[in-house]
């Protein structure tokens, strides 16, 4: 049991929320992705992707480019070499504990 | 919980949802097996096009009268059909659902190599059969028979991967079709350009369907909106 919540307590909290695990899992399939396709993507708010986005960004976990399309404001992200490593750090740490848990 | 394995999925998916690159491996297949038939069966041709080059003496000619020809259209084009991608998927068919870059890699890794592996496979089989029976002709058309086994094994492991049906259907088609045009009674050049214009026409029927189905996505999100 101990080890178990050891392993728990390791988790890297910055990527385990809900909302930043589903914006990490999208960023970390491609290379980058656009406000909307994120959006579309995890089903977030606007209101709730944006300031998620920033913690990420203030985590140095994404790389958010900001750019006009036409009159039209453009926001691209991008997991940063930090982000991309701590998201596969965080998926092994799960995997490891969901079989931790599923053998006892 | 958040379902990371099928967002990711999802993502991935977004690259192959609309048919486009079907489409553009559709159009390679098509060189392919242009430059296939030229090479077979338009050998005077061709030969004395070498020839000539070849008279002239020097490397300069040969980079300058065969491989820039060949290069320049075949760079051009590619980086071409990226350019036109990125602007068609940005303004016509992702325009509600936003724009993903991919990957480099945006077939997977294990996808490329069991494709690959297979038609290694069938390559080696076509070199000892050309062997026994003393016949070039089975080395080329297990080239063919390969391509057409690579193609329809990466739809088909890709389709399963990223859970797009119609790969399933364009894969049993490709190995259907191969089958039956490697064993035609045709020359080899002309076998190559059937294999691949037929790998090409499946490629094609299942782009459109694929484009047909993320156009009228995109008009129902408009309706939405």
């Amino acid at each position: 049991m101990r080890t178990e919540i050891q392993a728990i307590a390791q988790i890297d909290r910055m990527v385990h929320e809900p909302a930043r695990l589903a914006i990490m899992a999208v960023l970390s399939a491609c290379e980058s992705a656009d406000f909307k396709a994120l959006q579309h993507l995890t089903g977030l708010s606007k209101g709730n992707l944006s300031a998620q986005l920033s913690k990420l960004e203030s985590a140095g976990y994404v790389r958010i480019d900001k750019s006009f399309a036409g009159r039209y404001p453009h926001t691209e992200c991008a997991l940063s070499a930090v982000g991309r490593e701590a998201f596969r750090a965080y998926w092994r740490q799960y995997q490891a504990l969901s079989s931790l848990l599923a053998t006892d | 919980m958040v379902n990371v394995v099928d967002l990711q999925r999802r993502t991935m998916r977004y690259e192959f949802a609309d048919g486009i690159r079907e489409f553009q491996l559709a159009f390679w297949l098509v060189v392919v097996g242009v430059y296939s038939w030229v090479v077979w069966d338009k050998l005077p041709e061709w030969g004395s096009m070498v020839e000539a080059v070849r008279a002239m003496g020097s490397g300069v000619a040969v980079i300058v009268f065969l491989v820039l020809p060949i290069a320049i259209p075949v760079l051009a084009s590619h980086y071409g059909l990226m350019w036109i991608n990125e602007r068609v998927r940005r303004r016509w068919l992702w325009r509600n659902t936003g724009y993903i870059k991919p990957r480099q890699w945006v077939v997977p890794r294990r996808v490329i190599l069991g494709g690959c592996a297979l038609a290694m496979g069938v390559l080696v089989l076509g070199i000892l059969a050309a062997i026994h029976f003393r016949e070039f002709s089975f080395l080329i058309r297990s080239i063919y028979a390969g391509s057409g086994l690579n193609v329809s094994i990466m739809m088909g492991m890709l389709g399963k991967a990223m859970g797009v049906r119609r790969f399933g259907a364009a894969a049993r088609w490709a190995l259907i079709g191969t089958a039956v045009v490697v064993t035609l009674p045709v020359s080899n050049g002309l076998c190559g350009l059937m294999v691949c214009g037929y790998l090409a026409g499946v490629l094609m029927i299942s782009g459109w369907k694929g484009l047909r189905e993320m156009a009228a996505q995109q008009e129902a999100l408009d309706d939405a909106h």
